[in-house]
């Protein structure tokens, strides 16, 4: 059980694996990867680079990400509060209960997160199950910065909670139960034992939510609106900039590509911090 | 120290039910096949599973049980119950020493006591130079002793092992038995060990316990238990022959197995009618040519048809179609000299010393 030896071996299979898959597999593969990788192409050619520099600087952008970023932290740190004990549950309970809410976790997963706005002005909206309450008491939320982080959250808690469930029980609990007879508490396994071990799905599990949270239109769009500086978040800049009664479609673009980039550092971090919690 | 059990588990359908008991410097070795309730019982007396009933007392101390009308049932990190299992399970993001160190730690030992603690249980099993290795830099046999260096050093009242050793190559088997007979003698926990090895019972365990299908069905001496077993799971483990039969008025014991036998051993003497078992080893018994004169009825003799031989270590282990209920080993040379193969007729006899007689009523 050497780590060279565990390191080496997945490389070297899926090498030796390439070599004996049918040629014709290339095409379709092939495809798929264009598929995924021209429109970004097709993007940054399309930008009026000289136009970039103004666009990404004006004020109006840098307001909507600014919003972005900080509703997105906002509404990970939520997802992990919630997130990480919803997941244990789920992973470490028996009977039926496991089963329904890892179906029920999955399903903003699999609605169009329009679906998931809608079903969140019918909670908290003025006259929903949860709002008509909250006006009484002066709390106000769709249409706020809070409706921002409460729409966020939504379509990004099924994320956290399915990669954390998944590394709490692909680890299972023989590591707890050792700690445990050696006189660990509860809390202290959870502290020293689960938390450090699913550190690399927990890690994975928020830069996906965090990424997901930045992305998050549909649901803040119907709950939250397009208020610039209160719920104008990138994504909504963006539909706003390519739908613009002046049709400043290079902005949009400029934009996108903002928001790639923010995208594309935050999976860097992650393969960096990943290596690391291997090694 | 004492630890005493007496239990009634439930899992699903299946019922264990065992009342057995370590004493301080003790091993108590538990046979049993699969699913005969090895684990259960270790799981129980964890504290990982939950009793229907009974009593478990380790030092003095109730873990579960009734006590002034009170049910007690202690959560697993207040019992000083430490687990060795076939993995060594060491935490995988602390280094050696940390892993040691983990249980005092965890059981509110100051840092500086606990660090003097994990130094010294990590030199006992020979592993201080590995101290600060992470558990993917060791090897089997020098993780299973860090593990046993981390249960030791939690200061349990009790220490259970479930097969240690089957995950280690034969070698550094033995190395890590010698370990654990070393701190059987030095620290004196009572120890319960869970195995497949009749070997593990023999160095480490004076006595032995044997579960079959959730029972105790039989306890004694290690070399009781495993010189006369009484299930021939256990017979097979330690490979003896174990023929079950009934006592005729000589006091031989008369088997209906295969083509029918008749036994006369020493040990216990077993009234007429009564049930009673003999066991014999595979080389005690003497191969003769198939066409060798005696009467075939007679006591402590009988003939058969060669149906399968296996090499063993300086000889071959032979069956025969008409009793395949026992196990004949003989010398290479023997096997030579009569010409062993499937279908080669024998004759067979064995001396009243070598077989050992139970009453089994």
């Amino acid at each position: 059980m050497t780590t060279a030896a565990s390191h080496a071996a997945p490389a070297g299979r899926a090498r030796s694996l390439g070599r004996r898959l049918p040629a014709w597999l290339a095409i379709p593969a092939a495809i798929g990867a264009l598929l995924l990788v021209l429109p970004f192409v097709a993007l940054l050619t399309r930008l009026d680079w000289p136009g970039v520099p103004a666009a990404i600087t004006s004020p109006e952008a840098l307001q909507a990400l600014g919003l972005s970023l900080s509703t997105a932290a906002v509404s990970t740190s939520l997802c992990l509060l919630l997130g990480v004990p919803l997941a244990l549950v789920i992973a470490r309970s028996e009977g039926w209960l496991p089963a329904v809410l890892r179906t029920l976790t999955t399903l903003p997963l699999v609605l169009p997160p329009l679906v998931g706005g809608i079903a969140l002005l019918s909670l908290l909206g003025r006259n929903g199950m949860l709002g008509g309450v909250l006006s009484v008491a002066g709390i106000q939320i769709p249409f706020t910065t809070a409706a921002v982080v409460v729409a966020q959250t939504f379509v990004a808690l099924p994320f956290l909670v399915i990669s954390v469930e998944g590394a709490l029980r692909a680890i299972g609990t023989g590591h707890e139960l050792v700690a445990s007879s050696l006189g660990a508490s509860r809390f202290t396994v959870f502290r020293r034992v689960t938390l450090p071990l699913a550190a690399p799905g927990l890690l994975a599990g928020t830069v996906l939510c965090f990424a997901r949270a930045l992305g998050e239109f549909g649901a803040t769009a119907l709950f939250a609106g397009n208020a610039p500086g209160v719920t104008r978040t990138m994504p909504l800049a963006i539909y706003t900039a390519f739908n613009g009664a002046g049709v400043r479609e290079d902005t949009a673009i400029a934009l996108s590509l903002m928001l790639i980039v923010v995208a594309v550092a935050v999976l860097l971090l992650m393969r960096s911090w990943r290596t690391d919690a291997v090694r | 120290m004492t630890l005493d059990v007496d239990i009634r588990t439930r899992v699903g359908s299946f019922v264990l039910e065992a009342t057995l008991s370590a004493q301080q410097h003790e091993v108590l070795s538990v046979l049993g096949p699969n699913g005969s309730g090895k684990s259960t019982l270790l799981g129980t007396i964890a504290g990982h599973l939950p009793t229907s009933g009974g009593r478990i007392e380790l030092a003095g101390r109730l873990l579960e049980g009734t006590r002034g009308g009170a049910h007690v049932c202690l959560p697993p990190e207040r019992r000083r119950v430490a687990l060795l299992g076939q993995r060594a399970m060491l935490l995988p993001h602390l280094t050696a020493f940390e892993n040691v160190a983990f249980g005092p730690r965890a059981q509110g030992v100051r840092r500086s006591t606990a660090r003097a603690t994990a130094m010294q249980w990590l030199d006992e099993v020979g592993m201080a130079e590995y101290a600060l290795r992470r558990p993917s830099e060791l090897s089997g046999g020098q993780q299973q002793r860090v593990a046993l260096a981390r249960a030791l050093a939690a200061a349990p009242d009790a220490l259970l092992l479930d097969e240690p050793f089957t995950s280690l190559d034969a070698q550094t088997a033995s190395q890590a038995r010698r370990l654990i007979a070393e701190q059987r003698d030095r620290v004196g926990v009572p120890m319960i060990l869970v195995t497949h090895d009749p070997m593990d019972a023999v160095v480490l365990a004076a006595r032995t316990v044997v579960l079959r299908e959730g029972r105790v069905v039989q306890h004694g001496t290690t070399s009781e238990v495993l010189g006369h077993p009484r299930t021939s799971f256990v017979a097979a483990m330690a490979g003896v022959n174990l023929i079950s039969g009934t006592a005729d008025a000589d006091g031989s014991l008369h088997s209906s197995a295969g083509s029918g036998s008749r036994w006369l051993g020493r040990g216990d003497v077993v009234a007429r009618g009564e049930p009673g078992t003999c066991v014999f080893a595979p080389g005690s018994v003497r191969v003769h040519p198939g066409d060798a004169q005696y009467e075939t009825s007679a006591v402590n003799r009988w003939r058969g048809t060669v149906s399968t031989v296996d090499p063993v270590p300086g000889g071959v282990r032979l069956f025969t179609t008409e009793h395949p209920e026992i196990a004949v080993e003989t010398p290479a040379t023997t096997a030579l000299k009569l010409g062993i193969r499937p279908g080669t007729p024998l004759a067979f006899t064995i001396d009243v010393d070598d077989v050992s007689v139970r009453s089994t009523q």
